[in-house]
């Protein structure tokens, strides 16, 4: 092949690109964070799992410790079936509890783990039983309407206020 | 008018893609404007034939190239762009591109055109002296009698998408047929009339109307 | 063309589908000539140089100042809902995903897009792909296919370079000057941009616009009449016909892609 004289800018162009792409793959993504190490699977059984997604992140004590492999629902026992890929240097006892929380306010939902007090651990293959499903807002909703409408004198009191301030003034 | 054109025996109507450029290998075209990329300088233009179809090494490309312009005259000009030559050098250079693979045809689409008299001679003496020292065969098409009548060996006429009459110069000069005298003599009318097809004289311009 | 000629409309469309055809082959014939192509390295740096290189510094300084506006409208919209920290997240999503790609691809068919066509419709004007072709060289081979495939090469790098540097003029933006913590500029962004789902969706996004807008250009120009007036409807051609066809593959690679 013959030299071309330009193939020292073009060479430093190719650099340059591949650069900037390494640096969107690195700075600005999460390459790194990506990691590598053994897992092993645990199962885990909830009632609902709201907007619970494949990749999300199981975290204890807010540090990542593990992702959500798959989701399946089970027609035995009408539940979903959510399959942990927990790191295999973190050990976790029998009895620990799996929760589904938010992110902030309205962010992404993960799996929060909280460990029980059991000896034995969790290995490969098991499946947790302490779970709690995510909050779901209609159940939210029609939760504190029943409530109030409990309350029979709840309503007037509200009423009552502010007219109380109003001939103050 | 139908027939047959025939290059080293074969009927180039029947080659398909392959074939055509095979044959194509054969033969030289030098355009009327020469043609040459401008991007590439005229040591470039000339080495692009060498470069495409043969493998040989950058020291006879340049020996080759190198003799080329020579027999063109532009030996000098190697490293000039086809921005900074004269129409008649960007000519030659064509020239000298189309006989870089030493082809057995060259065919040249109106070499005289617009050149002055000191080029024009020069470009029918490379090309009767490249025809006789390579032993090819040359195509003019050309509008220019004189200049084409002096090296030509056989010539041919065209008219009306037919072959007028054909000879060599000598009976082209020498011949009868109204058609040849008038494009030979380069009279104003003829065969090729010089008034464009019109109504009568009369109608336009109202003459014996009104008498 | 007189709509009201059924003749005249018939014709039109066949012709109009005789190009489509045409155009069709020519595409496939530069993608099977990858091979051919990548022997003949010199022509593709070649053309890598003209086409990548000299694009480099309106790619660079528009992603520059594209990078600038983003954070700064981003700011003045993410504060009122006190998610200021988010800027650098909105940046980088904004570029990474769209900006990047389609900017850049616009950019591209402005600058190398009209050089090619005009180059091309040049020659074709010129008689140099006449002469090429009368000297036995297949001018789709040797002028056509080196550019094709340097086009294709140089834009996803360059969307690359853009998004970058976009990205630097936002960090510029946000933190010196706004005033907003660079730790948590840069955490939440790393929190929200997936390598393979945003970075690589946007890289096969401008490899996709690279592929068009330099067949494009190249068809334009090879397609053009010989004439001045040809090559200077040609390039307008380029720019219009490559500026509507990235847009619209924008939103069909989007929906494929990002639909969840």
């Amino acid at each position: 092949m013959q030299k071309s004289r330009h193939d020292v800018w073009v060479g430093l162009f190719v650099m340059i690109g591949a650069a900037a792409v390494l640096f969107l793959a690195l700075k600005a993504g999460n390459l790194l964070t990506l990691n590598f190490d053994e897992t092993y699977q645990v199962a885990a059984k909830f009632d609902n799992i709201g907007g619970l997604k494949p990749r999300a992140a199981v975290k204890s004590a807010g540090v990542v410790v593990g992702r959500v492999e798959s989701i399946g629902f089970d027609d035995k026992t009408y539940q979903a079936r959510v399959m942990l890929q927990l790191e295999k240097k973190f050990a976790f006892p029998k009895d620990s509890s799996a929760k589904i929380l938010t992110s902030g306010l309205l962010g992404e939902q993960y799996l929060g783990l909280e460990p029980g007090a059991a000896e034995k651990n969790l290995a490969a293959g098991d499946t947790i039983t302490q779970t709690q499903s995510a909050v779901v807002l209609e159940n939210l909703i029609s939760q504190f309407l029943y409530s109030k409408a409990a309350e029979p004198t709840a309503p007037a009191t509200p009423a009552a206020q502010p007219a109380a301030p109003a001939p103050k003034k | 008018m139908s027939g047959q054109v025939l290059f080293d025996g074969v009927d180039m109507a029947t080659l398909d893609a392959e074939g055509l450029y095979a044959a194509r290998r054969c033969m030289g075209m030098l355009f009327q404007f020469g043609a040459l990329f401008t991007d590439l300088s005229v040591f470039e233009n000339v080495a692009f034939p060498l470069r495409e179809h043969t493998d040989l090494s950058e020291a006879m490309i340049r020996d080759l190239v190198l003799m080329k312009l020579n027999a063109v005259g532009l030996r000098g000009a190697r490293d000039l762009l086809p921005s900074q030559v004269s129409g008649g050098m960007a000519r030659r250079v064509a020239l000298a591109r189309a006989i870089a693979l030493d082809p057995d045809l060259i065919m040249y689409d109106e070499p005289f055109a617009g050149l002055d008299p000191i080029s024009m001679s020069v470009a029918a003496t490379l090309i009767k002296d490249l025809n006789s020292a390579l032993g090819l065969t040359s195509i003019v098409v050309s509008h220019d009698v004189d200049e084409t009548f002096l090296i030509a060996d056989h010539v041919v006429f065209l008219a009306n998408g037919r072959i007028a009459a054909q000879g060599t110069p000598a009976e082209m000069r020498a011949s009868e047929d109204p058609l040849v005298r008038q494009f030979v003599g380069g009279l104003a009318d003829g065969p090729v009339r010089f008034h464009y097809p019109a109504v009568p004289v009369a109608e336009d311009f109202g003459v014996g109307a009104s008498r | 063309m007189n709509w009201l000629n059924p003749a005249a409309v018939g014709l039109s469309v066949r012709s109009g589908l005789a190009d489509i055809g045409e155009g069709t082959r020519l595409f496939f014939r530069l993608v099977a000539l990858v091979g051919a192509t990548f022997g003949r390295m010199r022509l593709v740096i070649d053309q890598l140089f003209f086409i990548g290189n000299r694009s480099l510094s309106i790619i660079t300084v528009s992603g520059l100042f594209v990078g600038f506006v983003l954070a700064l409208q981003g700011y003045y919209t993410l504060q009122r809902y006190g998610s200021a920290e988010a800027v650098g997240l909105l940046v980088a999503l904004s570029l990474v995903r769209e900006l990047g790609p389609v900017v850049t691809a616009l950019l591209f068919a402005g600058r190398a897009g009209t050089s090619l066509t005009a180059e091309i419709g040049l020659m074709k004007a010129g008689e140099q792909l006449a002469a090429m072709e009368m000297m036995a060289v297949d001018p789709v081979k040797r002028v056509l296919a080196p550019r094709f495939w340097a086009g294709v090469i140089a834009m996803p790098l360059l969307a690359a370079v853009f998004s970058a540097v976009g990205i630097l003029g936002g960090w510029l933006v946000a933190v010196p000057l706004i005033g907003i913590d660079a730790g948590s500029f840069w955490s939440q962004m790393q929190g929200g941009v997936g390598v393979w789902a945003d970075v690589g969706n946007g890289v096969i996004k401008s490899a996709v616009f690279g592929f068009t807008v330099t067949f494009i250009a190249l068809l334009q120009g090879y397609g053009c009449k010989p004439t001045p007036e040809g090559v200077s409807a040609a390039t307008t051609r380029t720019v219009v016909m490559a500026s509507l066809a990235v847009l619209a593959l924008d939103f069909v690679l989007t929906a494929m892609m990002f639909s969840i």
